[in-house]
């Protein structure tokens, strides 16, 4: 009886979860004929790349923005979080737990509080409406979450096998890249996917700092993807897909990984 | 570990400068709420609490408002509750649950513009996916407006945000349940305490921090939602379905009333405060050294 219940409401929230994924799927691989009143939930009758063709001619473009946007973010956001995690963890100085938790308070706050300076500055840095500009933004906002979780993950290491490479000879830099930078593999695994996957579904700084069609990373162009005339919504769909599709793959194959950094720092929401 | 004060102050640079333009842009901001700035060029003319007293004579404000107050209660309320008891409830199911949590998942990771795309068409008014299906089963009575109707649309964007956000909530308390020490549940258990029993006096009180971070989190999103608002409704019909962030950008960037965008902006991060201050001072406590 109450494996009855929970096997009930398990299945209603599956369903839930996994109707609109079939929605997705069955609507983009249709071509526009056949998204008919009556036919809506039926599978497609012939399979069809009518809407991604489409759909990828339009995007093809922003595609390729999102990828020059989100790798290099990334990486820059991960090392530096990486050397600030270094030095919150292992090096005491005057006043570290205060900018500390500047730094964490940054992570929490609202990106709308920033946003109309934030234009302004990249104006007057002559970035704004590029994807370099973008990029700053994203480092900027990145740094509080990727120092966290590499903080956190230095604390684990041993202060000793620091101190041995001190006594070694090993200088500040030395000790960092040579002791610590080995260690890091499974940290910066967790970063970069996290990192990725934020940056790559970024929509408000996006809309706000690229209005160029030309310049604007995938989830700005997805939204402006429909037509004003009929939504064909073969096309939408594909668009989504597409859009999705990187940050799915990367959960697929990696998803724990994203899980650990969803814990790590238990996050920005 | 000790360090020379110049390699420490070059090391610390890059990580400080960008917090510090965090900090100056925030600030910056709480300046210009206080100015008559209207348009693109800078306007530093003082005009003390002007914008915040218009905000708050204006009937739009108050609905932008009221909208954040509904998805307060109904998005986080049910998002955290409804995480705590399925992650509870797969706990007892070892087995399924690996074969079940990814699909909870996954709508994380994607896009929120795809999320709003996707429930866009689900609520779209005329033959949209749910009016299809509602027809198909025969209960055309149901069939509804969604987010063109003024009174549900903001649930429908709502149930958007959960379909999304829920996973969060569910992998928080996965694994604070997990981290449960067996002994205590099976003491309870040998005791002939029911699961339920067990929910409310072991695992609840148990999973307190997650409960703290997984509720702080989800009033914030609240205070963030923009992606949804903007691609499955824009704000409408009228401003049934508009948020203080997307109001803020309205403001600023559409009708460049830079000043008061700039009040809302700070009425949204004093707001934010309310969670964010006890939450960033608990993390602190728990990872100073």
């Amino acid at each position: 009886m109450k494996k009855a219940v929970i096997y009930t409401i398990l299945i209603v929230f599956a369903m839930f979860y996994l109707l609109p994924m079939y929605v997705l799927l069955a609507t983009s691989f249709k071509p526009l004929s056949e998204i008919g009143i009556s036919t809506m939930w039926n599978p497609p009758k012939h399979f069809s790349l009518e809407g991604f063709k489409k759909a990828f001619e339009k995007l093809s473009k922003n595609l390729k923005n999102s990828f020059y946007l989100t790798i290099p973010a990334t990486i820059i956001s991960s090392l530096l979080g990486s050397i600030n995690g270094y030095i919150f963890s292992k090096i005491r100085f005057k006043g570290d737990n205060v900018i500390f938790s500047l730094i964490l308070f940054g992570m929490f706050i609202p990106y709308q509080s920033i946003l109309f300076p934030l234009i302004r500055f990249l104006q007057s840095i002559h970035l704004y409406g590029t994807i370099p500009g973008l990029i700053l933004v994203h480092v900027i906002y990145g740094i509080p979450i990727t120092t966290l979780i590499f903080r956190n993950y230095y604390m684990e290491v041993p202060d000793e096998l620091i101190e041995a490479g001190k006594i070694d000879g090993a200088s500040f830099f030395k000790v960092y890249s040579k002791i610590l930078l080995p260690l890091s593999i499974p940290a910066f695994v967790v970063v970069i996917i996290w990192q990725f996957t934020n940056i790559w579904n970024e929509f408000l700084f996006a809309v706000t700092v690229t209005s160029n069609p030309e310049k604007q990373p995938i989830t700005v162009a997805l939204v402006n993807l429909a037509g004003s005339q009929v939504i064909e919504w073969n096309i939408q769909m594909a668009g989504a897909l597409i859009t999705a599709l990187p940050t799915l793959i990367v959960y697929i194959l990696l998803g724990r990984y994203f899980v650990r950094g969803l814990l790590a720092g238990s996050v920005k929401g | 570990m000790r360090v020379k004060p110049y390699t420490l102050f070059v090391f610390l640079l890059p990580g400080f400068t960008i917090v510090g333009v965090l900090y100056y842009m925030l600030i910056w901001t709480g300046v210009v709420s206080t100015t008559d700035w209207i348009g693109m060029a800078p306007v530093w003319k003082f005009a003390g609490f002007k914008n915040y007293i218009v905000l708050f004579h204006s009937p739009r404000f108050w609905t932008n408002l009221k909208n954040n107050m509904i998805w307060l209660v109904v998005f986080v309320v049910p998002t955290g509750f409804i995480g705590m008891i399925l992650a509870y409830m797969l706990d007892g199911l070892p087995r399924l649950s690996k074969f079940v949590r990814p699909i909870f998942f996954y709508p994380l990771v994607i896009a929120p513009v795809v999320t709003a795309t996707l429930w866009a068409w689900i609520f779209e008014p005329q033959n949209g996916v749910l009016n299809n299906l509602l027809s198909l089963m025969h209960l055309d009575f149901l069939k509804a407006g969604w987010i063109a109707d003024p009174k549900i649309a903001i649930y429908c964007m709502i149930v958007a945000g959960i379909w999304q956000n829920f996973g969060f909530a569910l992998v928080l308390y996965t694994a604070a349940i997990g981290e449960i020490p067996r002994d205590h549940i099976d003491a309870a258990k040998v005791d002939g305490a029911t699961s339920t029993q067990i929910f409310f006096h072991i695992v609840i009180p148990e999973i307190s921090h997650a409960t703290i971070v997984v509720f702080s989190l989800l009033v914030l999103y609240t205070l963030k939602v923009f992606d949804l608002v903007w691609v499955m409704t824009g704000g409408g019909p009228g401003y049934a379905t508009e948020v203080l962030p997307y109001f803020m950008y309205r403001v600023t960037f559409r009708q460049l009333m830079v000043g008061e965008g700039a009040a809302i902006a700070m009425i949204i991060l004093l707001m934010s405060f309310v969670v964010l201050v006890p939450i960033s001072k608990w993390m602190m406590e728990r990872w100073a050294r």
